[in-house]
């Protein structure tokens, strides 16, 4: 049995409340499933759990929930061959089933973010989403995607540049 | 242009979406029982462990490394490595080739579970030869215990993972068995528990057969006061009470036929102590003979009165077993295991070997119970116990 002075266990179940909307809100803006998102964001931590189990060392939680979200929903797409990818881009466009306790207000408020961040290509998509929405530093964006923090603040620095020029059209 | 703060504030919105506070409790228990199924090792283990060059090989196998291995040494030493022990050159590859393509062949969970149980197994036979040399040090032997924990664990895991998968029914039990069989060894090889703390022995076993319990070494199923009693008792030999007690067995077994589920399990049940007991008569056989030198020579011809004893109790079970009186197998094949067990700790005292602790086994609660208020069959003299101190006593 568990037991709550235990070291490691403490730190996963903090990790767990902490982190855990952030890995379902990523895996929900990338699968457009809740449904699907709550399956992933309990692989995530079961999987992580596995990881520490067999005696490995996690410093950063944060980042390395992310890493492991992001290849499982990797995992999922490759599993989902069928699927077209006009069909994935369809669906990225989704509304959500259940709202969870959220106002129409915020609920709209959500929408009009997914819509702006979808019009932005998948390659800016993630780490846009991951700084300003998740505030995670380059360097852990760079370690969740498996690029370099170079490439990981020009993307930034390119997406939030083309947000800026699609609202600035928009205003126009 | 649209400021930063805009676009951040805009983004933001997606921050609304997250679990419900339900969603994110059921999920946090979900965790926390897979957790259960997977505890981390105590920090004292695992510090321990870490020491050892050989079980780090176990701790995180190196494929690639064991493969330049193998390369270097041919071919013939994947199968040189099956009977190296640790502290050999070839145990590595054992562990890390040998064990490791094994265990990428078992794909369902009903094999994964099984070949789970063969390496927890395949470690204590190697605590038992170890021991049987004298080179089961403090250090290896942490690290085969934690091996064996790990291992059962993650059977345990499969064979409930192998049931939800609608696994026959008996199949289920004969990997439970197995289980048991494992972690009431564990029990008495690589943790040393003594004889009158482990389950696994007549009454203590029948109860703990709900394998759920298994998972806890704390979760023992406790012994009965009649147990205790029939544990300080020096009477008669195995044999003849024994002989006594499958006849009142095979009564029971004729008066339950009609329940054929009952039957069914028994059965699977003893197939499964069978397949295991040979293995462990050759085992202990060995055993034996590799610990003659260092061992007295009374402990060594006690040794082999034990392991008479239980290629009596196999050939027995195995009469019965053929009659199809499974429950009485059973407790043959039970005895022959405990039997395997108490030569361990006959070898390990040495030059004082111990009396067995119990020559008798009762197993009667749970098939022909005995009113409370009835007398036992048997004088049995009554033990003294420490009487709990009073609080007022504590305090002086």
């Amino acid at each position: 049995m568990l037991k709550p002075s235990d070291t490691i266990e403490k730190q996963f179940l903090e990790a767990y409340d902490e982190y855990s909307d952030a890995i379902f809100r990523f895996c929900i803006v990338k699968v457009s499933d809740r449904e699907k998102a709550l399956d992933l964001t309990q692989d995530t931590f079961t999987r992580v759990w596995e990881y520490s189990f067999k005696g490995n060392v996690i410093d950063n939680w944060k980042p390395f929930l992310f890493k492991t979200a992001y290849n499982l929903i990797i995992d999922h797409y490759r599993k989902k061959k069928s699927i077209s990818l006009d069909e994935m881009e369809e669906e990225v466009g989704f509304v959500p089933s259940e709202t969870a306790g959220i106002t129409a207000e915020m609920y709209a408020e959500y929408n009009i973010a997914l819509k702006k961040l979808n019009e932005l290509d998948e390659a800016y998509r993630d780490p846009v989403m991951l700084r300003i929405v998740e505030g995670l530093s380059p360097k852990d964006i760079a370690e969740t995607l498996g690029i370099s923090e170079n490439v990981v603040s020009v993307r930034i620095h390119r997406g939030i540049a083309k947000l800026r020029e699609i609202a600035g059209e928009e205003n126009k | 242009m649209e400021k930063f703060d805009d676009i951040q504030k805009e983004l933001g919105g997606l921050r609304h979406i997250s679990l419900s506070k339900d969603e994110k409790q059921t999920m946090r228990e979900k965790i926390t029982e897979h957790m259960s199924y997977k505890p981390m090792r105590s920090e004292n283990t695992r510090e321990t462990a870490s020491y050892s060059f050989w079980f780090v090989w176990m701790r995180r196998p190196m494929p690639v490394i064991a493969a330049v291995l193998v390369f270097l040494v041919g071919g013939g030493a994947v199968a040189a490595a099956e009977g190296a022990l640790p502290g050999d050159v070839l145990y590595p590859i054992k562990i890390s080739v040998n064990e490791e393509v094994r265990g990428v062949l078992a794909l369902s969970s009903e094999a994964k579970a099984s070949w789970n149980i063969s390496r927890a197994e395949r470690r204590l036979q190697e605590a038992t030869f170890l021991s049987a040399d004298g080179r089961l040090t403090e250090e290896t032997r942490l690290a085969l215990d934690s091996r064996i924990e790990e291992y059962t664990n993650e059977a345990q895991l499969f064979a409930e993972e192998a049931e939800n998968d609608d696994l026959n029914g008996n199949r289920f039990i004969a990997l439970t068995t197995r289980i048991e069989i494992a972690l009431n060894a564990r029990d008495r090889i690589t943790r040393a528990v003594s004889r009158a703390t482990a389950t696994g022995s007549g009454v203590a076993t029948l109860q703990a057969r709900n394998i759920r319990a298994l998972d806890a070494g704390e979760a023992r199923a406790p012994e009965s006061a009649l147990f205790s009693q029939t544990m300080q008792m020096e009477s008669a030999s195995l044999i003849a009470d024994d002989a006594v007690q499958a006849t009142e067995l095979s009564k029971s077994e004729v008066s339950s036929e009609e329940n054929q589920t009952h039957i069914n399990m028994e059965h699977i049940r003893a197939e499964a102590q069978l397949a295991i007991l040979r293995d462990r008569l050759k085992s202990t056989r060995i055993f034996t003979e590799r610990a003659q030198h260092r061992i007295s020579e009374s402990s060594y011809e006690r040794a082999k009165e034990e392991i008479a004893r239980m290629e009596k109790l196999l050939e027995k079970g195995t009469d019965s077993f053929a009659k199809r009186q499974f429950v009485s197998a059973s407790v043959s094949f039970e005895n022959a295991l405990q039997i395997a067990l108490d030569v361990h700790d006959i070898v390990r005292i040495g030059e004082s070997p111990i009396e067995p602790v119990r020559k008798i086994e009762l197993d009667v609660p749970t098939i022909d119970p005995i009113p409370a208020s009835a007398p036992l069959p048997i004088e049995i003299e009554p033990v003294d116990r420490p009487k709990n101190k009073t609080r007022n006593e504590m305090t002086q």
